[in-house]
């Protein structure tokens, strides 16, 4: 009985040990997590990003973030064609748009936010930010910033701010200057003027409305500083936005439209500015209310670091880390506490951008909405690809989709 | 501890001191190995990235060449809008920072993206700091170099003159590449941490960190990912110049790899081995306890038929297949207990043969009675209705030989007396077997022999003495002696008289099986009296009684169930 005594301890000791060695000798370093975060922002913006993830990773322990930048249509193409089910290329995390949300989760991309989470951050975040990341009551994303465009002039040649687009066109210029330049390939940058002849851009179902009758008033409205020498270049063209922000720093554009990310490039250009909500024409019957649309941290569905996505969305809506994420980039706050505290006024120009955010438009993150609105891109890029201006009886063709 | 343990562990021990070597061997090579395909594997990520560098300083010498092309068609350059948005084409296209034309040292136009130079101090400050930038400059030739701004931020500078211009009035057009993460994070692999070093002071570093430019590489290891046994490794890191630049200086690029792989490759090492020593221990473990198992049977036999033998067991005997030194001593022991055995036998005898004496029966009778008991024995065990054990055949023989072993006690005259007996005379003659089985008793390691020897001359109808047992209740043993003594005592020849024929004892055995005799034993004993005699006895007469014969274990038997009757033949 000693010996059998013996030889069970033995055995218990034997399974103690090879027990304790395979869970000591599970390798650790395979539970590190690596997160691969996609974004379309750029420049100081995703450097932000990916400091105020590092310092999130940090603070979480063995997590390591790797950022990787796309233009808008690269992220776009990826998430849509290329993003792979696991390995290494699938993107954990995405930075996008509010209007991509409905589309990505159509496809099975994003997933749903878990309720608790939904929970955590509805107290915090304006209504209006948790409405624009719904989808057929599914909230799919984390809202960290608002951004809306709103037209940023030179109060050295308005003293007060413009009431009109006619007001701004009226304004004598010197030869070479442009009055006003808008971004036509994009109906972002155009919805504003067209919504002044047209109301509400969104119908009850939440589908786009993009009548080419009001497109074509407002080219035409728009004519005298698009048909001006090298007009049509601040209206059309790649890296649009550095060419304007130049010409306007060189005091040769007036005011153009345009979101509050250049507000840092505005600050160190030398040149005073405002910004107000963009003007409607004057004989037009409804305000001009641009499009509100919100930047999201959405969790890949797919994603094996999926829980720890979530973690981190959620940490980017703490108030020290939003506000820091949302002063560098220059986008709106989405939560409350920093409009309750002014501290999301703080910079120049941002109340501008704050009334045109309260005077904008929503729309929602469904997929239709989506569709509708890339397909009235497409039809603005046909016309914007000319390399010169059209004439006005082109544009009725050019306009309604004919071939050049 | 039981010597097969000790066998076993003595066996285990020196697996695991040599898989424990082995392991730290396979450690060390282990080490060794990662270590190495580590360095390979970040020497490869620093000849990626230095291509990398090398594709991207390709491209920007062909935004150079094209837009000095553009401005030496266009000539002299205004800031209208129609030039700056050529420029800013150029921009787009080659993902430039800033392009800067310059005429003489007059800046004629420039172009830049707001989205990385705004804010930075990035801007040319003509000429070229460095001496012989400015020369190689001045005489027309492209120049690449690394400029800082007062910011303490690298930008890459590459200038070329416009071609057609001419001495001071010579038109230059320079491109700027800030070297910041951006840039740098699209060169270093994923994974790694790196730096571009000028001059040994760090121009940038990926990932960028809150702590800005001045981090040297000490602070960069703290964003490499740790791993298991972190501790034990130091990064690999590797070092290569990049980029000769034209100002005589070279960019250097310096990787660095977290110890996370070699903490890994060392776990899944140590994991892999202490895997495959667990299961060749324990296989071990089995194979030789099985060993020990199979060399020390023939000990444990030696062992239990020790112990047999100090029980009284004098039959033992111990298999002797092995020719190696345990057999010898196997068979040494079986030499052992036969002369012992003999011995024993032999006083037996003697002691038998001293009471024969008494009385008129010879030694013939004792080696018959012992004989016929042992060979009814064995038809009753080959006709199933017993099994009995070498030593019970022991017991039965000792039995036999001294079942009349009790006589010693009985006066001459009264033994030999050829008269009736009387009453007195007798009751003395009915006391012997009582007498014999505790003279047996005595000898130490036979009473179950002494047991047999008081009942031998009990009937199997309770008619016997000394106690008037009946059937079962006599052993049987006892049976079987009671019935060979009787036929061998009709048919001795004696002085005085002839004896019966064996077909006459028979006969005689026959009427009384069921009285005096058990039927089994009788028809048994038949079978052997027939057999050696080669009397006329029908073989088939068997009474047709039979049983199954009821023991209980002291008795030895070993319990059998009754034959089919083509077996009971």
């Amino acid at each position: 009985m000693r010996i059998l005594g013996r030889a069970r301890a033995c055995s218990a000791c034997l399974v103690l040990v090879v027990t304790a060695g395979s869970v000591a000798c599970q390798p650790r370093g395979e539970k590190q997590a690596h997160l691969t975060v996609g974004t379309a922002w750029s420049g100081p913006a995703a450097e932000s990003l990916h400091r105020e993830l590092l310092r999130v990773a940090e603070r979480l322990g063995s997590v390591t973030i790797d950022v990787r930048t796309y233009s808008s249509y690269g992220l776009y193409d990826y998430l849509s064609k290329n993003q792979p089910q696991g390995g290494e290329g699938l993107l954990d995390l995405v930075v996008v748009p509010n209007d991509w949300l409905g589309q990505l989760a159509e496809r099975g991309t994003i997933g749903e936010l878990p309720s608790t989470r939904v929970e955590a951050m509805q107290d915090r975040l304006v209504r209006q930010a948790v409405l624009a990341v719904t989808d057929r009551d599914k909230v799919l994303a984390f809202p960290v910033s608002a951004e809306t465009l709103a037209l940023i002039y030179d109060p050295q040649r308005f003293p007060s701010p413009p009431r009109s687009i006619d007001e701004i066109l009226s304004v004598p210029m010197q030869p070479g200057t442009i009055p006003i330049a808008v971004n036509l390939a994009s109906p972002y940058h155009l919805a504003p003027l067209v919504s002044a002849y047209q109301g509400s851009l969104v119908d009850v179902d939440g589908n786009l409305i993009w009548r080419d009758d009001i497109l074509l008033k407002v080219f035409l409205r728009t004519a005298s500083a698009w048909q001006a020498p090298g007009g049509w270049r601040c209206f059309t063209g790649e890296d649009l936005e550095s060419l304007q922000l130049q010409l306007y720093s060189d005091g040769k554009l007036a005011s153009f439209i345009s979101g509050p990310w250049l507000l840092e490039a505005l600050e160190a250009c030398g040149r005073p500015f405002a910004v107000t909500p963009v003007p409607a024409f004057a004989d037009a019957e409804h305000p001009a209310r641009a499009l509100v649309g919100y930047q999201c941290v959405a969790v890949a569905k797919d994603s094996p670091w999926a829980d720890l996505g979530l973690q981190i969305g959620a940490s980017l809506l703490e108030p020290d880390v939003n506000e820091r994420l949302n002063r560098s980039t220059r986008r709106l706050s989405v939560l409350i506490d920093s409009f309750q505290s002014q501290r999301a006024m703080a910079s120049q120009g941002t109340v501008g951008f704050l009334r045109a955010l309260e005077q904008g438009q929503f729309f929602p993150a469904a997929a239709h909405w989506s569709d509708s609105f890339q397909r009235a891109g497409d039809r603005l890029q046909r016309v914007a690809r000319r390399p010169h201006a059209p004439t006005r009886d082109e544009l009725p063709r050019l306009v309604s989709g004919g071939l050049p | 501890m039981r010597l097969r343990w000790q066998l076993v562990l003595s066996h285990l021990g020196s697996i695991l001191l040599t898989a424990l070597v082995i392991g730290l061997v396979n450690v060390v090579l282990l080490l060794r190995g990662t270590r190495t395909m580590e360095g390979q594997a970040l020497d490869s990520s620093v000849t990626t990235a230095r291509h990398l560098l090398a594709s991207r300083l390709a491209d920007l010498q062909h935004a150079r060449d094209d837009i000095s092309t553009f401005a030496a068609e266009a000539g002299p350059l205004a800031p209208d809008i129609a030039t700056l948005g050529r420029l800013h084409d150029f921009l787009a296209f080659y993902r430039l920072e800033r392009v800067e034309v310059f005429h003489g040292l007059r800046k004629e136009v420039e172009a830049y993206r707001w989205e990385r130079g705004v804010g930075r101090s990035l801007a040319t400050t003509w000429l070229p700091p460095k001496p012989q930038i400015a020369a190689q400059v001045a005489f027309g030739r492209p120049a690449a170099w690394v400029q800082k701004g007062a910011d303490g931020l690298a930008s890459l500078k590459l200038c070329s003159a416009v071609p057609g211009g001419v001495g001071d009035e010579r038109r230059w057009v320079v491109l700027t590449e800030p070297l910041d993460g951006s840039f740098l994070g699209r060169i270093i692999p994923p994974g790694l941490v790196g730096a571009l070093r000028d001059d040994n002071q760090i121009l940038v570093a990926w990932p960028e960190t809150p702590t800005g430019p001045d981090q040297d590489i000490e602070s960069l290891l703290t964003y490499l990912p740790q791993g298991s046994f972190a501790w034990l490794f130091r990064p690999v890191s590797s070092r290569r110049p990049a980029v000769q630049l034209d100002d005589g200086s070279a960019l250097e690029l310096v990787l660095l790899s977290a110890p996370i792989r070699s903490g890994q490759s060392l776990v899944q090492g140590l994991r892999a081995w202490f895997l495959v020593t667990v299961c060749g221990s324990l296989l071990a473990l089995a194979i030789g306890s099985g060993l020990a198992a199979r060399l020390l049977a023939p000990l444990n036999a030696l062992l239990e038929g020790t112990a047999a033998m100090a029980r009284g067991h004098l039959m033992v005997r111990l298999p002797t297949g092995r020719g190696d030194e345990l057999g010898s001593l196997t068979r040494e022991f079986n030499r052992m207990a036969d002369e012992i055995r003999n011995t024993y036998l032999g006083m037996i005898s003697t002691l038998a043969e001293i009471v024969e004496a008494k009385s008129h029966y010879t030694r013939e009778h004792i080696d018959r009675v012992e004989r016929l008991a042992m060979a009814t024995a064995e038809v009753l065990e080959r006709r199933g209705w017993v099994r009995f054990s070498s030593h019970q055949r022991f017991l039965l023989s000792v039995a036999a030989i001294l079942h009349d072993v009790g006589k010693i006690a009985i006066a001459n005259e009264i033994l030999n007396k050829s008269g009736p007996l009387d009453t007195t005379e007798r009751e003395q003659i009915l006391t012997h077997p009582e007498v014999g089985a505790l003279i047996v008793e005595r000898m130490g390691k036979l009473e179950r022999a002494a047991e047999i020897i008081r009942c031998a001359h009990e009937h199997f109808d309770g008619s016997g003495y000394p106690r008037g047992l009946r059937g079962e209740e006599i052993p049987l043993e006892s049976r079987i002696i009671l019935a060979v003594d009787a036929f061998d005592a009709m048919t001795i020849k004696r002085p005085y008289s002839a004896g019966r024929s064996s077909e006459a004892a028979i006969a005689e055995l026959r009427t009384e099986a069921g009285r005096q005799f058990d039927p089994v034993v009788v028809e048994a004993l038949v079978e052997v009296v027939t057999k050696e005699s080669g009397a006329d006895v029908d073989p088939s007469s068997d009474s047709g009684l039979y049983r199954v014969i009821h023991s209980d274990s002291d008795a030895g038997y070993r319990l059998v169930s009754a034959p089919p009757p083509e077996n009971r033949a």
